[in-house]
């Protein structure tokens, strides 16, 4: 078993194969060793991690992507926005949580679940014109006149008519 | 009927001081009493010239407070513009690092559909929402500065071709800025091509 330190100083504790899903836990266990000394997560709360490990005990036994899986191979291929019937439900959560989770996935360094945030992100994003997700995500449109008449003689076409 | 100046409290500014005292119910009493006789003419004269003084008084009076009004309501505006500004440093994108949110891009971006309108109706209420590369560089100057920079996210292309809707010179400048921001990024276009039938008399 693992214990995990929160920044909220609250503790979890959880089978090893379940914590090793994070890339950042496995290394720092690597290099402690055989030890019982918990393991600080200063940029993870314990509402995060609790959900976090819901998905890593999940998906427990699933193969981790291959350290050299980076974007580059992704690229070439035409990327899929879906996403599990289980991962949806986990991940619909609000926003805050959602971008949390996000943030969370990319510290620990657990790629599928990264990814799984980033692709709600994403399906959020698709469909929407940029008035639409600015609303969305509380954006607010900091463009210059100059960049403005520039976008507005670039997206001439597809604006509405 | 002497007029006294007195000034606002908050702003400073003379506070009119009506000459009339537009007392109704004793008007109301001369009204159905004062019948025939000789009464004072002049007076009533002099009142009629006071009320239009104080008339012109009023007139400048709602000027004055509709140019305040015009006034804190732009003040507010501002503010509301201000509020809303400050409410978006809080947006939960600001938060993802460059790297995450252009991961998101990528998977935003596996489809720009390229279509034109249908010549008698409208295919789409908005061309650009079926465009997501087009759409993220357009929200805001981060999003702009990390999609110009993701040619990948500028290559990957589906073109509707119908024959009853022309191909414009519009649609070809977008492909052409398409092309040009997908760089030296390999170009995936999937062409569909639909052809409409058309029954003659």
């Amino acid at each position: 078993m693992v214990t995990l330190v929160t920044s909220d100083n609250e503790k979890f504790t959880a089978d090893k194969e379940v914590a090793e899903r994070s890339v950042l836990i496995k290394n720092m266990l690597e290099d402690v060793g055989e030890s019982d000394q918990p393991i600080p997560l200063p940029n993870v709360s314990s509402s995060v991690l609790k959900k976090v490990l819901e998905y890593c005990e999940h998906h427990r036994g699933e193969p981790l992507p291959a350290a050299d899986a980076d974007t580059t191979q992704d690229d070439t291929r035409k990327r899929t926005t879906d996403i599990s019937e289980w991962d949806q439900k986990f991940i619909t959560v609000d926003q805050e949580m959602l971008f949390e989770i996000i943030l969370a996935a990319n510290y620990l360094d657990i790629k599928s679940l990264l990814d799984v945030g980033c692709k709600t992100v994403a399906n959020m994003i698709k469909g929407k014109t940029p008035e639409e997700i600015r609303k969305l995500f509380n954006i607010v449109n900091d463009f210059t006149p100059e960049e403005e008449a520039q976008i507005k003689k670039e997206n001439e076409w597809a604006e509405d008519r | 009927m002497s007029q006294t100046s007195s000034f606002c409290s908050r702003c400073k500014n003379p506070v009119f001081t009506p000459r009339i005292n537009a007392n109704t119910a004793e008007l109301y009493t001369k009204l159905r009493s004062e019948y025939g006789t000789a009464f004072e003419m002049q007076e009533v004269q002099e009142m009629l010239l006071l009320s239009d003084r104080d008339l012109e008084d009023y007139e400048s009076e709602i000027i004055r407070l509709k140019s305040q009004i015009l006034y804190v309501e732009a003040q507010k505006k501002r503010l509301i513009d201000y509020k809303q500004r400050l409410r978006s440093l809080l947006s939960p994108t600001r938060r993802l690092p460059n790297e995450t949110l252009g991961r998101v891009f990528e998977f935003a971006c596996d489809e720009n559909l390229f279509q034109e309108r249908h010549l008698s109706t409208r295919v789409s209420p908005s061309l650009l929402s079926r465009l997501p590369a087009l759409a993220i560089s357009t929200v805001c100057t981060r999003w702009r500065s990390l999609a110009i920079s993701s040619p990948s996210l500028w290559s990957k292309i589906r073109q509707k071709i119908r024959s009853d809707a022309l191909v414009t010179s519009g649609q070809l400048s977008t492909l052409e800025l398409y092309w040009e921001r997908s760089a030296e990024h390999p170009l995936f276009i999937d062409v569909h091509a639909s052809r409409t039938t058309t029954t003659l008399p």
